[in-house]
């Protein structure tokens, strides 16, 4: 964990070394007080060795320091304090679609597999991880908020601005995990367990629904976790289309207007919570995985 | 392949062509303003509509197309060309080179994918060659991943020994014996790559970091639309559409394409 | 297997009820508004609303509601009293004596005297303040000392009694008053500055019509009226300001009734013009701004006045603006906006795209790269791409080069461009300021002459306009400059933006206003 995090904070540290300008503000605007300036300055000028520069640039992280606004002035962890549960708010909404949808539509694609109902929803996933969010939204938008005006087209707040946003969010995921449930439900309805147990004479019922669920469960957990993670992707772009206020769109305004150190501490701050949602993602995995309960090892 | 592959197939090499080609398609000049025209809904005289400077629509997604489908497909084969020369010497080297190559795949897929190909176009200034660096810098890794497993689990398999025993130096058993196997499923993974990539580089165009006015792609045109959504919801649909379709395919190739890799090795 | 289908099937369906359900209660529930509050939409949160520090249109527009200065103008641009209730100019034209009303009271109950004006001011110019704006007071005799740390007060400002102040000048300026307008210029109380410290820029206090009651950012603002206001209590129970980044969202908004007044966004225009119809809510307002293309005349090509003249007769202004533009504006026939030129425009030369390609071989200039520097507005780009698009029908290649704003501040600044789209909003009404700023070739660079013009007879005439002390002497001098300057072609003259606003039908007394700051809120009501 901690090389990987040292690894983490050494691209974007390099990375904030080479934005075009001067380092120090791509860390801090010109605005900022003359003391913290130098403080930056000291902490990662170019007259120490590169060791030295990341070791400074580490040191600032630690103190809180993860730059100010090159515009506002504001510090970045502030913002992204004040935004990032907006964000948490939209993936679990978009998590909330796409997880039950994703599963149950995944689960009758592979129980009428080469039939309509599976050819059909194999096209609409496919074309679900196909489509740009940006454009998806942007026609969600034109059909529920502009024509037929049952939702606001932008801004952040209550449950009615975070329809859209959500769904638009939830849309990739969703196509993802109806693949995956298809799938895998697909290879389980083989496996030898599933055999032994309807040798056993349970009824097909009861076999489908228990066993193959909670089997399926397993692979479903590790796309429901990373997709969790990769809405830090299409957040940017979907934040930004709904006006919705949380860290996507202040790293969109960031990169319009270069603001490096909000554009960094975005990189970062995400970053670090994709490693922490895939670190969560093990743990859920190593605990939920029944192969190991049936073979009766303690935990 | 079946019949959805070879479907796919046909689509790309359509908008291949019309791309290359699209001064036979449309009469009309991509960056031509016509000030008569603004903002014309689809009609016979300009078949996609015109955008809000009058120009023609299909006649910009075909120029578009060059640059977002060639960048994703150059995209793909460089990240390939990287990802398999990484996979190859991590999985056939072993050891500390192997554990050292692997790390840093896990380092960059630590990162989610669209913020730090953001990060890597920001320090390399905007344009089409950036994006197209931007795009395979971060996606090289999963060929890395891939080739190396699979020449894990060739390097123990009958035809290598036979070539280490007889002498051949380790260039010659990776670039001869292990390469040819390795390339199939590459290019499998590539299909799919640039169907991803697609998606990717309209995204950066989206956010003003890929190639700049006047040149169209499909992104930055979705972009340069949004306020007209309403006034003129054309002008977001059709390039959209095109990124899209175009996407599907990809996906819908590199799915048919590991079918007939998947039977022909069973 | 049917009974596990119809098991599905009932669980999909109960699942899509279940979440269509919140959704029908969703759209019944479409209304944001507090009631007795007019309703305004600011695209971004501002960054701050001390005085001091504010740069940018919405800042000034909210601080006009909380603020006063010394003056300030009507809606025919002449200086009316605020805080001073008379005042006498010396005959020289150095020293203006201004006498306070005594009934002006901030929100925090103090009331105000000449003690406060003479902080407002000083604050503006102390070093350590790092205030923007300090040129606005900049003229006042002693400043450059203070400001140097030279002195520990401005000596050309003078306090004879709680209510009289006096303003001496370095040396005479006819357009002096008209600075006192301007947001810097308003007063602020010392106790709450030094409360809040830093934090005055969020929780602002001061004399106006209305006081900051709440401000969620990124959200909104909440202005109350204030029951004490010496210039009468505003009609409306108070303002809010909601802070809508997207176009369309204002629109759909302003729609559905949540907001009360909205400036039409360019790519609704056509829509909404259309649907007013017969209805006469739309009200428009010619700017005092001007739009130009501006060339670089320090270097090669365009210090060349015939190149500068071939691309002026290569765009076609008048059709771009009744085509792209949708009238949205009035065709610009020199610097100077027509509401504030008081004698006969200048003729400019029609489009004549032949004559523009004969002036573009003879200079010299067929197929050389020109670099066009613009801002990252889409609506800049699209009017670059048309600027574009008629030089290379003239035989010209440009090249776009898009920067974010301080980028592009600085580098047409440094003189990096060869042409570049900007445009230039009047700090105050009177045509110095469209001719000193932009012109003089004391102002090459971020004052304001970004062109580097340079021509000693047009210095010599803004000069005198700036000296004269009667209008009639300072037209004759500002006219001639502006002939001088149309003819020799250092901006390709485009437009001046209209402002255009559209209100709800139950809005009363709204008027539009030539200067945002003009509007104190103090008759829009229901």
């Amino acid at each position: 964990m901690i090389p990987l995090l040292m690894g983490i904070t050494f691209i974007t540290f390099s990375l904030t070394k080479a934005l075009p300008g001067d380092p120090v503000f791509s860390i801090v605007g010109e605005r900022s007080s003359p003391e913290i300036i130098e403080k930056i300055r000291t902490e990662i000028g170019a007259d120490k060795s590169v060791i030295r520069q990341y070791a400074g640039y580490v040191t600032l992280l630690l103190q809180g320091e993860l730059g100010r606004s090159y515009y506002t002035n504001r510090k970045v962890v502030d913002e992204v304090g004040l935004k990032f549960p907006n964000t948490l708010l939209l993936a679990f909404a978009a998590l909330v679609i796409a997880a039950p949808f994703g599963v149950l539509f995944g689960f009758i694609a592979a129980l009428y597999k080469g039939r309509a109902a599976d050819k059909i929803l194999t096209m609409l996933s496919v074309s679900g991880v196909s489509m740009p969010v940006f454009w998806s939204g942007l026609l969600l938008m034109l059909l529920f908020s502009l024509r037929l005006k049952v939702l606001p087209p932008s801004g952040t707040g209550g449950l009615q601005y975070l329809v859209l946003p959500a769904i638009t969010l939830s849309l990739p995921a969703l196509a993802t995990l109806i693949r995956v449930t298809r799938i895998t439900v697909l290879d389980l309805m083989d496996m030898q367990f599933i055999r032994t147990a309807r040798a056993k004479g349970l009824t097909e019922t009861a076999i489908n629904s228990i066993h193959i669920m909670k089997n399926a469960l397993i692979p479903v957990i590790t796309v429901i976790g990373l997709e969790f993670g990769s809405y830090l992707n299409g957040a940017v772009l979907t934040e930004t289309i709904f006006g919705w206020d949380g860290i996507g769109r202040y790293a969109m305004e960031g990169i319009i207007k270069r603001d490096y150190p909000v554009i960094m501490g975005c990189l970062l701050i995400g970053t670090i919570v994709f490693v922490l949602m895939n670190l969560i993602v093990d743990i859920v995995y190593h605990y939920v995985d029944p192969r190991v309960r049936l073979h009766g090892t303690d935990r | 392949m079946g019949l959805t592959g070879k479907i796919s197939a046909v689509i790309l090499v359509l908008v291949f062509f019309l791309s290359l080609f699209s001064f036979l398609v449309v009469p009309y000049d991509p960056d031509a303003i016509d000030l008569n025209s603004l903002k014309e809904p689809p009609s016979f005289r300009h078949i996609l509509g015109t955008d809000n400077k009058g120009r023609d629509i299909l006649a910009r997604i075909l120029y578009g197309g060059k640059i977002s489908v060639g960048i994703s497909v150059l995209a793909a084969l460089l990240s390939m060309t990287i990802g398999m020369a990484v996979g190859l010497i991590s999985g056939y080297a072993g050891g500390k080179t192997d554990t050292a190559l692997m790390a840093l795949v896990d380092l960059i897929l630590a990162f989610p994918a669209f913020l730090l190909a953001i990060g890597i176009s920001l320090v390399l200034g905007e344009g089409i060659t950036t994006v197209m660096i931007a795009l395979s810098a971060v996606g090289w890794t999963s060929f890395a991943r891939l080739i190396r497993g699979h020449v894990l689990s060739l390097k123990e398999s009958a035809f290598i020994e036979a070539a280490r025993a007889l002498g051949c130096s380790h260039a010659r058993v990776v670039l001869v014996h292990l390469l040819p196997q390795c390339i199939p499923l590459a290019f499998v993974m590539a299909g799919l790559k640039a169907g991803g990539y697609i998606l990717t580089e309209a995204g950066l165009s989206f956010l003003g970091l890929g190639a700049q006015p006047p040149t169209a792609t499909w992104g930055s045109m979705i972009s340069a639309s949004r306020v007209f959504i309403n006034s003129a919801p054309w002008m977001v649909f059709f390039p959209g559409i095109m990124i899209a379709v175009t996407a599907i395919s990809f996906n819908l190739l590199g799915d048919s394409l590991k079918e007939v890799y998947d039977n022909k090795r069973s | 297997m049917l009974g596990l289908a119809n098991r599905a099937e009932i669980r999909f369906i109960l699942l899509t009820i279940s979440l269509l359900l919140p959704l029908c209660l969703l759209a019944c529930s479409s209304n944001d508004r507090i009631a007795g509050y007019v309703h305004y939409r600011i695209n971004y949160n501002p960054t701050t609303l001390d005085p001091a520090l504010i740069v940018d249109v919405t800042g000034g527009l909210i601080a006009a509601k909380l603020f006063n200065g010394l003056v300030r103008l009507d809606e025919t641009l002449k200086v009316i009293p605020d805080i001073a209730e008379s005042w006498d100019i010396s005959q020289d034209g150095t020293t203006y004596t201004f006498h306070l009303r005594r009934d002006v009271r901030f929100s925090n109950s103090r009331m105000m005297s000449a003690a406060d004006v003479k902080y407002s001011f000083e604050r503006i110019l102390d070093p350590r303040g790092k205030s923007p704006n300090t040129w606005i007071l900049e003229k006042i005799s002693g400043a450059k000392a203070f400001m140097k740390g030279e002195d520990s007060e401005v000596s050309g400002i003078k306090i004879s009694d709680p209510y009289t102040i006096q303003l001496i000048l370095e040396k005479p300026f006819s357009p002096f008053l008209n600075l006192l307008t301007m947001t810097a210029a308003y007063v602020v109380p010392q106790e709450e500055v030094q409360r809040w410290g830093e934090d005055f820029a969020s929780h602002p206090v001061g004399s106006g019509p209305f006081r900051l009651m709440e401000w969620k950012h990124n959200n909104h603002l909440l202005l109350d009226r204030n029951e004490h206001y010496f210039g009468g209590v505003a009609m409306s129970t108070g303002l809010r300001y909601r802070i809508i980044p997207e176009d369309i969202t204002a629109i759909t908004e302003f729609e559905l009734g949540n907001l009360d007044i909205i400036s039409v966004p360019a790519s609704e225009y056509r829509r909404i013009m259309k649907a007013d119809a017969g209805k006469n809510l739309v009200s428009s307002m010619e700017g005092i701004n001007t739009y130009y293309l501006g060339f670089n005349c320090s270097r090669p090509p365009f210090e060349d006045i015939m190149a500068r003249k071939a691309v002026s007769f290569a765009i076609d202004r008048k059709r771009i603006l009744e085509t792209f533009y949708e009238n949205r504006g009035s065709l610009a026939h020199g610097p100077i906006p027509d509401i504030l030129r008081r004698w006969d425009a200048p003729v400019l030369p029609d489009y004549d795209p032949a004559y523009a390609r004969q002036l573009v071989e003879a200079a010299g200039l067929k197929g050389k790269k020109i670099q066009l520097y613009i801002t990252a507005d889409p609506e800049v780009v699209d009017i670059a791409e048309i600027i574009q698009f008629y030089l290379r029908n003239a035989g010209l290649s440009v090249m776009i080069k898009q920067l974010e704003w301080s980028s592009y501040k600085a580098a047409i600044n440094n003189g990096e461009a060869d042409m570049f789209w900007i445009s230039w909003w009047a700090d105050y009404p009177d045509p110095e300021n469209f001719l000193f700023p932009l012109f003089h070739s004391s102002n090459h660079g971020p004052s304001g002459n970004r062109t580097r013009y340079t021509n000693k007879a047009v210095d010599a005439l803004i000069e005198a306009g700036q000296k004269s002390s009667t209008k009639k002497e300072r037209d004759h001098y500002y006219r001639l400059a502006e002939k001088a300057i149309v003819e020799d072609v250092p901006w390709v003259f485009f437009w001046h933006k209209t402002d255009i606003t559209v209100r709800q039908s139950t809005l009363r007394n709204y008027r539009i206003y030539p200067i945002y700051s003009l509007d104190k809120g103090l008759e829009v009501s229901f």
